[in-house]
């Protein structure tokens, strides 16, 4: 196997370390009402917690598609090594510049100066083409995890244009939510379709076949058409509503299948592996997310629950709990031949640490989301605010019960990756 | 056998894309359940008001309001939804909010200018619809104020 593509293992756990530290500031604010001259402004925090968390999945993708090539002695795989860790040790530095000047976009997600979004995008276009003149290798492999890489190569490139869309002059406000959130839908199914792909090929998916044609087709339909649960309620059209309910509660079918496999999956796959501990998290969340989506999707609870921090902890199980988990899990499973039994240990107790303090924020989160989305019915904000507010204060400790676990297993990879090469270099001069 | 499991992917994986344009195209063309009531405003001001609104949601963009403030629900969820504000007589209390600053929210040096424009955009943004709801019987899918 060739050289270890440090700067693009690197990049992502870098940015996971940040995040937790950004998401602690955001919690302090967010719970303290107050503005502490030793913090930085929302306006630059939360920018700068959503460009550190995108950044991980992102980069961590990019690595993952990297090793993946090297280990299938892809061609041309080099040249995109080479060529993504520029674009991308160019994009971040220079977002975070971005929002810290306050030239950001001001919008959710991609919070980056829009003149940076290209890089983003030439980058995947890289990967895209790569993955065209290998597909055959990528089959071999696995031909579910090669469509799903290859959906989440093309999806994110254009959802990224799409949620862009808000800077033609020709985008009317009652279309602009629906461009946006569309777009941005898009980019999580690309991203999601990209780390399940991958997924399915750490899993030691060897040969797995095409998923059967009606779930395709379940798939299909769900991928562009559910985004609209996000907001019935602006003035998106009719239809597309109404479709987003019928796309969002047939995903329910999905969702059963998807139980099925993952009860089969934790009762088969061995214990013992440094790998498995993620793939079960990731399969445990998905279903925490699977669930939580679809009842978010109903339209009775939507009215409740919509623009409350219930959404939050929605996105953050998805996020910390499935896309992370996997990011981390593929970077173990191409660094597994580094791994001893003490590391590995580690490794688990680091992931159940993990588990139980997303728990909490979760039911924290819902539960300050529930009496919101309750309270508001009969009161104004400046009723109710203190409530929720008092809801968020397990926040401030469980921010950091967070932060430590994922910190330390940024720095338990890190050190796999970077340390012990270096090591086992020193041993190899010793030796000659 | 290969050869036929890659033309399956890559019709699967082409397939997906010319959905999502065709979805695009359909969020383009359908006609939106609540449109934005310009109509009210007089003729020959109209153009004049869209164009403000639209200088102001830059002035919403730059100042990155949306990370606490919410539209539709759709935002941060520091400070409150700002979607019907401009209806609520609220014009005078938010220009003094945005300049003084109140609990969590810092005072920004907003020109007079900018914030007439600001206040153009929530006014264009409240024409649009309602939100949040105001009892569990309101309409699901929203409703025109």
């Amino acid at each position: 196997m060739s050289r270890r593509p440090l700067v693009l293992i690197c990049v992502p756990l870098i940015c996971l370390a940040l995040s937790p530290l950004f998401g602690i500031g955001l919690a302090i604010r967010s719970v303290l009402h107050t503005q502490p001259s030793w913090l930085p402004q929302m306006q630059v925090l939360q920018p700068l917690h959503t460009l550190a968390s995108v950044g991980c999945i992102l980069t961590g993708i990019c690595a993952l598609f990297v090793l993946t090539s090297d280990t299938l002695g892809a061609r041309g795989a080099v040249f995109v090594r080479r060529t993504v860790s520029m674009l991308l040790v160019l994009f971040l530095p220079l977002a975070a510049g971005s929002i810290l000047m306050g030239a950001g976009s001001g919008k959710e997600y991609l919070t980056w100066a829009p003149v940076l979004t290209p890089i983003l995008i030439l980058v995947f276009l890289v990967l895209g083409a790569s993955f065209v003149v290998n597909i055959d290798a990528f089959t071999r492999l696995s031909p579910e995890g090669t469509w799903l890489i290859g959906v989440g190569l093309v999806c994110i490139p254009l959802g990224l244009i799409e949620a862009s869309s808000y800077l033609l002059p020709a985008v009317a406000f009652d279309r602009e939510l629906s461009f946006e959130w569309h777009g941005l839908d898009i980019v999580f199914a690309g991203w999601n379709a990209l780390l399940y792909g991958f997924g399915i090929l750490i899993a030691g998916g060897k040969g797995k076949p095409l998923r059967a044609p009606w779930l395709f087709i379940l798939a299909a339909f769900g991928f562009a058409s559910t985004f609209g649960h996000h907001h019935y309620f602006s003035p998106q059209p009719q239809v597309i509503k109404i479709i987003a309910v019928i796309a969002s509660m047939l995903a329910a079918l999905s969702f059963v299948k998807h139980m099925r496999a993952a009860v089969r999956f934790n009762a088969t796959a061995s214990s013992n592996g440094p790998v498995t501990p993620f793939l079960r998290a990731a399969e445990l969340w998905t279903l925490v997310a699977f669930a939580s989506g679809i009842l978010l999707a109903i339209p009775q609870i939507n009215l409740v629950l919509h623009g409350t921090t219930a959404i939050v902890a929605h996105t953050m199980g998805a996020m910390i709990g499935v896309n992370i988990m996997l990011v981390l899990g593929g970077l173990t499973f191409y660094l597994r031949e580094s791994i001893d039994e003490a590391c590995a240990r580690r490794l688990k107790r680091y992931v159940t640490w993990i588990h139980i303090a997303l728990v909490l924020i979760w039911l924290d989160l819902a539960t300050a989301g529930t009496i919101k989305g309750l309270l508001r019915f009969e009161h104004s904000y400046a009723s109710y605010h203190l409530q929720v507010t008092r809801a968020m204060y397990p926040l401030l400790i469980l921010g950091p019960v967070l932060a430590v676990p994922l910190l330390l297993m940024c720095w338990e990879i890190f050190r796999i990756a970077i340390v012990e090469p270096s090591r086992a270099n020193q041993a190899g001069q010793v030796d000659n | 056998m290969h050869r036929p499991a890659v033309c399956t992917i890559a019709i699967r994986i082409l397939l997906l894309p010319c959905l999502y344009v065709a979805y695009t195209f359909a969020i383009w063309f359908f006609p939106t359940q609540s449109p934005v009531h310009v109509s009210a405003i007089p003729a020959e001001g109209q153009q004049q008001v869209i164009n403000r609104a639209y200088t102001g949601r830059e002035v919403w963009l730059n100042y990155a309001c949306q990370t606490c403030h919410s539209i539709y629900g759709l935002g941060g969820h520091l400070g409150p939804d700002l979607t019907n504000t401009a209806s609520e007589g609220m014009g005078a209390y938010i220009r003094i909010v945005v300049r003084e600053g109140r609990l969590g929210m810092p005072a920004f040096n907003l020109t007079e200018r900018e914030l007439d424009d600001l206040m153009a955009y929530l006014e264009m943004i409240n024409a649009s619809g309602h939100y949040p709801p105001r009892s569990l019987n309101d309409s699901v899918f929203g409703a025109v104020r």
